[in-house]
């Protein structure tokens, strides 16, 4: 112990004289940063700021702009993205075949757990992060959030936090015992309980550290929206965006406390002989009311900004305001409150007294109504509209007629009946990918390609983007509809391997089923890479944006906050100096060389 | 570009960066005070939050898994960021102060820890240090952070030239 102990105050060292070294270095900049006086301050925001920001990768590690918090959000949550992605092609290809042998049973279910709470914690709440704080204080005239520094804290937890979450994959080739975790994202006790792994707890440290972030940032996010509005925005005239990430704040501030205190007598039970979820103790089922009384409002904090993503962009290439505009903001409120009262239909099986089952599935139908309210009202919105189906716009309608399989099979299992045959199997699997996959990362990629030219002050290749779309909807499609019929046929979910009796399904259409889905989750993952490189080559060699106007939106009375605010930019870099740094950092002169865009038209 | 995109720009020119109006309130120009509420306003630098969203990390870690090194570090870390970064929102005037207090509350912490476990007084406290007790232990790591984090921001303070408003001093 004492040679360990001794190995890590050095290791400790190390770390705080690197500390120190940074902090020392920190005054360099300081100097040149005008953090003493006021007047030199006002200034320093989006026009000239850049040139106060300190050079390189200093500027990363310590910007509190919230545009640059966006963007590290944004390149957080996409390697989140990659990764979870990757694991999940591993498992695809394990379930090819029934005999198919490429991985220990043990391994895969890591493979699962981390693809599950890396896509709901790393990738999709950074992701919807990622917009908010890039676009919120532009949408509502704001000048950075409420508390900067609190913002940049909120994102340098994520990282640590990551690193914690997949620990087990870096350290299992060390042969020191530390596993990843096999809990699945749920961790059901008494499973979770019991596995002494401490790749276990590290996980459940990285998501404490995650949940503390994600609190940081609604509290802020609240913050801002009501002190921070400029003094022509009002409630009645917030954008949809903004109410939609009002409400997951809102949602946040109820959910993730309770699952950090879940996750602390979790531990505990772990390490210090506590008994809160022993069969002896407080039951194993009471983790599974606290995990779903998290859990099942997380899964509206992740899908309603989607949802306000797509209320915002798909007008703009409708040609027509929002239909209903105040009943989509209802119909968001709603959700929010009816979220808390649904947890136990993801217990319908656990034994439940019935008029209790019977009360939740009766709430959880009802969620069915304002979701469906927002669904005409996207319909509507686009019924004579002048419709121009650029890739946002595509990947909006993508979204709404994924919302359609996603939304109505998860009215089925709300109604107990039909959860008590689907529950655990590829059905329910199925259902929320075409929410999460369908959904939360189809809405992520439109606002990506909207706001690219904004970010980046350049426009993405249009045909590769088309490309991707037409990959990633027929990817999910084929793959999620595989799953939704697998779990007619009985394949259960969470396992590595499968085998049937005839009596139960017949094994060949099973394995077709699942030869169907690795197709096409191949396919999604080819898709994404060519938007990888399309992000990427447009990113470093697009045509600059001329017109701050680019998806020609003036013409319909649909010009936003947001590109106001950019072509604000835009006149001022040209009225003024010749260099304009409209995109995360480099600085570029203006008046280009390279072909520029000015509309873009289909 | 109409009137009011033509107004913006002035305030978007990014050269008169003394008293240019606040970005993107296009009615009212009138400037609105700052987030912080300090007169500093908005800076869009500092080097604090990495430190202590790291600070925060370390400390979990080492307390939970009972990694002392990594626990007394990690606390102290977090400490001195946190001192320091609410020293630089201007919300005291003096970090060492806080570090103190916080160092103080470590103490109590790590205490009350220990209590939780054994009687305080000398002779169960020696035993449980030898039978490596987990959460004996963890709670001295505790106090010891709080120690360290209290006498280095007496320390700190002692040396500083007293003039309060110069930067915590890492
Ligand atoms: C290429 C796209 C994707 C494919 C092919 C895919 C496939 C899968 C598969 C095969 C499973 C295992 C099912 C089981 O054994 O129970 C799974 C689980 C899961 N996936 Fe995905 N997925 C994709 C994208 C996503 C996204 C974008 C998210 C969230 C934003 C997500 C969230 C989850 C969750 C929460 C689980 C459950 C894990 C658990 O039960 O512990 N997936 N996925
Ligand atoms: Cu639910």
């Amino acid at each position: 112990m004492a040679g360990e102990q001794l190995a890590l105050t050095v290791l400790m060292g190390v770390l705080l004289v690197a500390v120190a070294g940074f902090l020392a270095r920190m005054e360099d900049w300081r100097s040149y940063t005008p953090l003493g006086g006021a007047s030199t301050i006002s200034g320093s925001g989006y026009g000239g700021g850049h040139a106060e920001k300190p050079a390189g990768i200093v500027r990363w590690f310590t910007t509190v702009d919230h545009k640059d918090i966006g963007i590290l959000y944004g390149i957080y949550a996409l390697i989140a993205f990659f990764w979870g992605g990757a694991a999940v092609l591993l498992m695809r290809a394990e379930l090819a075949a029934p005999g198919f042998d490429i991985m220990q049973a043990q391994f895969y279910n890591s493979l699962l757990t981390s693809h599950g709470i890396t896509m709901l914690f790393l990738f999709g709440t950074p992701i919807i992060a990622a917009f908010s704080n890039y676009f919120i204080p532009l949408l509502i005239g704001a000048d950075d959030m409420a508390f900067p520094r609190i913002n940049a804290i909120a994102f340098w937890l994520l990282p640590p936090g990551a690193i914690l979450i997949w620990a087990g994959f870096f350290t299992a080739p060390l042969g020191i015992g530390i596993d990843p975790a096999q809990t699945s994202w749920t961790m059901y006790t008494p499973l979770s309980a019991e596995q002494a792994n401490a790749g276990v707890d590290l996980m459940l440290l990285g998501l404490h550290l995650t949940g503390v972030s994600a609190t940081m940032g609604a509290i802020n996010f609240i913050a801002t929206i009501f002190t921070e509005r400029g003094d022509d925005v009002n409630w009645a005239n917030l954008d949809i965006f903004s109410w939609t990430i009002l409400t997951q704040s809102a949602l946040i501030l109820f959910a993730f406390p309770l699952l950090g205190s879940a996750l602390i007598m979790l531990l505990l039970d772990r390490n210090f002989a506590t008994t809160f979820f022993a069969v002896e103790g407080g039951s194993p089922i009471l983790w599974q009311h606290l995990f779903w009384f998290f859990g099942h409002p997380e899964v509206y904090i992740l899908v309603l900004p989607p949802m306000g993503l797509v209320s915002w962009i798909l007008p703009k290439f409708s040609g027509r305001k929002l239909f209903g505009f105040k009943f989509v903001v209802y119909s968001t409120l709603a959700i929010g409150v009816l979220s808390f009262g649904v947890w136990a239909h993801h217990m319908f099986s656990t034994g439940i007294d019935p008029r209790i089952r019977a009360s939740f599935m009766a709430v959880s139908l009802a969620i069915a109504i304002p979701s469906a309210v927002k669904t005409f009202n996207w319909i509507t919105t686009m019924w004579n509209g002048k419709l121009r189906l650029t890739a946002p716009m595509l990947f909006c309608i993508g979204f709404i007629s994924n919302f359609v399989i996603g939304g109505i099979t998860g009215v089925f299992l709300a109604a107990v009946p039909v959860d008590l045959i689907l529950h655990d199997t590829y059905y329910v699997v199925g259902h929320f990918h075409y929410v999460v996959m369908g959904m939360i990362a189809f809405a992520g990629m439109g606002a990506l390609y909207y706001w690219f030219p904004i970010v980046t002050g350049r426009m993405y290749q249009r045909k590769l983007a088309k490309i991707h779309f037409w990959l990633s909807m027929i990817g999910t499609n084929i793959t999620f509809f595989a799953f939704l019929v697998l779990g007619y046929l009985g394949m259960p979910r969470r396992y590595a391997t499968y085998q049937f009796d005839g009596a139960i399904a017949p094994l060949a259409q099973v394995t077709t089923l699942h030869q169907i889905s690795t197709v096409g989750a191949f396919l999604i993952g080819i898709g994404q890479l060519v938007w990888a490189w399309n992000m990427v080559q447009s990113w470093y060699e697009g045509p600059e944006v001329e017109d701050a106007d680019p998806w020609n939106l003036k013409d319909d009375g649909m010009f936003g906050r947001e590109f106001q605010w950019f072509e604000a930019q835009k006149l001022a870099a040209d009225g003024g100096d010749d260099e304009v740094a409209a995109d995360g950092g480099e600085v570029k002169t203006d008046g280009g060389h390279r072909k520029a865009v000015r509309r873009v038209d289909e | 570009m109409d009137e009011r995109s033509s107004q913006e720009s002035s305030a978007f020119t990014g050269t008169d960066v003394d008293d240019a109006p606040e970005p993107r309130s296009t009615d009212a120009p009138d400037p609105r005070p700052t987030p912080d509420g300090t007169e500093d306003g908005p800076t869009r630098v500092s080097a604090w939050p990495l430190v202590v969203a790291l600070g925060l990390t370390v400390s979990e870690v080492g307390v939970f898994m009972g990694v002392y090194p990594l626990a007394v570090g990690g606390l102290v870390l977090f400490v001195a960021s946190v001192a320091g970064i609410t020293h630089e929102a201007g919300y005291t005037d003096r970090p060492w102060r806080l570090a103190g207090a916080l160092g103080v509350a470590l103490v109590a912490v790590g205490v009350w820890m220990v209590a939780t476990q054994v009687p305080l007084a000398v002779g169960p406290i020696l035993t449980a240090v030898e039978q490596a007790d987990g959460i004996v232990l963890r709670g001295f790591s505790v106090v010891g952070a709080g120690l360290i984090a209290t006498v280095g921001a007496v320390v700190v303070s002692a040396m500083g030239s007293g003039g309060g408003t110069e930067a915590f001093p890492a």
